[in-house]
């Protein structure tokens, strides 16, 4: 599957935020979207997703253009900068609604066996993304688009995270963004850069440098 | 299917405990059906409103990872809580 995100044009109180962005990811690869603090890469997320509606936008599956918003396909999942799951829900509950077996979660991550009767609100902020990422990655889905997925994650789970997507990116179309470079370009077979609300996409990490994103 | 209707149930949890405050009151009021329902259409529309322009609007993603548009929720609001209010003001009204 390939999918595309072309001719996005976002303002915000007439001041243009993105435009010129152009994006194409497909299944077995993982896509990464860098950039500085603000300058559209959440917004991208959100845009794709179906979250937000910017001022135009196309979206291709497999050169077929897509009219309504992604995520009423059903073939999407999405990790959000924010808590998605409400605090006083139950995990149990979570990964029954998602499909996603907690003894597979529990073997890769056995310090939260000790959850699973517990709501939400009883994890830590890290903890609570461990558990959002994997129900995210693992879950059914062709496409999966994380925002920020390596921040407020202890060093061993990022290592965990970052073997589960490179797992899950066989059959599935994986884009992805964090400030944590180093982990984005480690795990990325593509990398795009916006800049100037426009995404560049980086074909030698020095690049990177070039566009004064990293010194 | 039945993931999907779980998941309507859990949001429609947000609001059972205003649902159960109004139609107390409703039954205080002796309303008829219509009013009540018309009330409930007001508040689900008011409900929508306020999720929707407020942080709120967040807790849509769980619902949106599975396919459900916020219109469909709050629809299957509407008719649940309908129905449940038609049998409260059936027992409770004197």
């Amino acid at each position: 599957m390939i999918f595309e995100l072309d001719n996005v044009e976002l303002y915000y109180k007439n001041k243009r935020i993105l435009g010129g962005i152009y994006l194409k990811a497909e299944t077995g690869k993982v896509t990464s979207i860098l950039g500085r603090n603000g300058c559209g890469k959440s917004s991208l997320m959100n845009i794709a997703f179906g979250n937000l509606k910017p001022k135009y936008k196309m979206i291709r599956i497999d050169s077929k253009a897509l009219m309504k918003p992604l995520y009423t396909t059903g073939i999407v999942k999405y990790l959000p900068q924010y808590n998605f799951i409400s605090s006083n829900t139950k995990i149990s509950f979570v990964f029954k609604l998602y499909n996603v077996n907690w003894r597979d979660f529990t073997k890769s991550f056995e310090s939260f066996s000790k959850y699973e009767t517990s709501k939400f609100g009883a994890l830590s902020g890290g903890e609570r993304r461990v558990v959002e990422t994997y129900i995210i990655l693992k879950s059914k889905s062709k496409i999966v688009l994380l925002d920020e997925p390596f921040s407020h994650i202890a060093p061993l789970f990022i290592e965990r995270i970052r073997a589960l997507i490179s797992e899950e990116k066989k059959d599935k179309i994986i884009i992805l963004s964090d400030h944590m470079y180093e982990h984005v370009t480690q795990c990325s077979d593509t990398i795009y850069l916006i800049k100037n609300g426009a995404t560049k996409k980086i074909n030698k990490l020095s690049e990177l440098e070039d566009y004064n994103y990293i010194n | 299917m039945a993931n999907r209707i779980l998941a309507f149930l859990q949001f429609y949890r947000l609001f059972i405990i205003w649902s159960i405050i109004i139609n107390l009151v409703l039954v205080w009021l002796n309303s008829h059906y219509l009013p009540a329902i018309l009330t409930k259409l007001f508040l689900t529309g008011f409900a929508w409103y306020f999720m929707n322009e407020t942080t709120n609007k967040r807790q849509f993603t769980f619902y949106k990872n599975i396919g459900i548009r916020p219109v469909s929720l709050f629809a299957f609001v509407f008719v649940i809580d309908s129905i449940f209010t038609i049998v409260f003001l059936h027992v409770f009204k004197p």
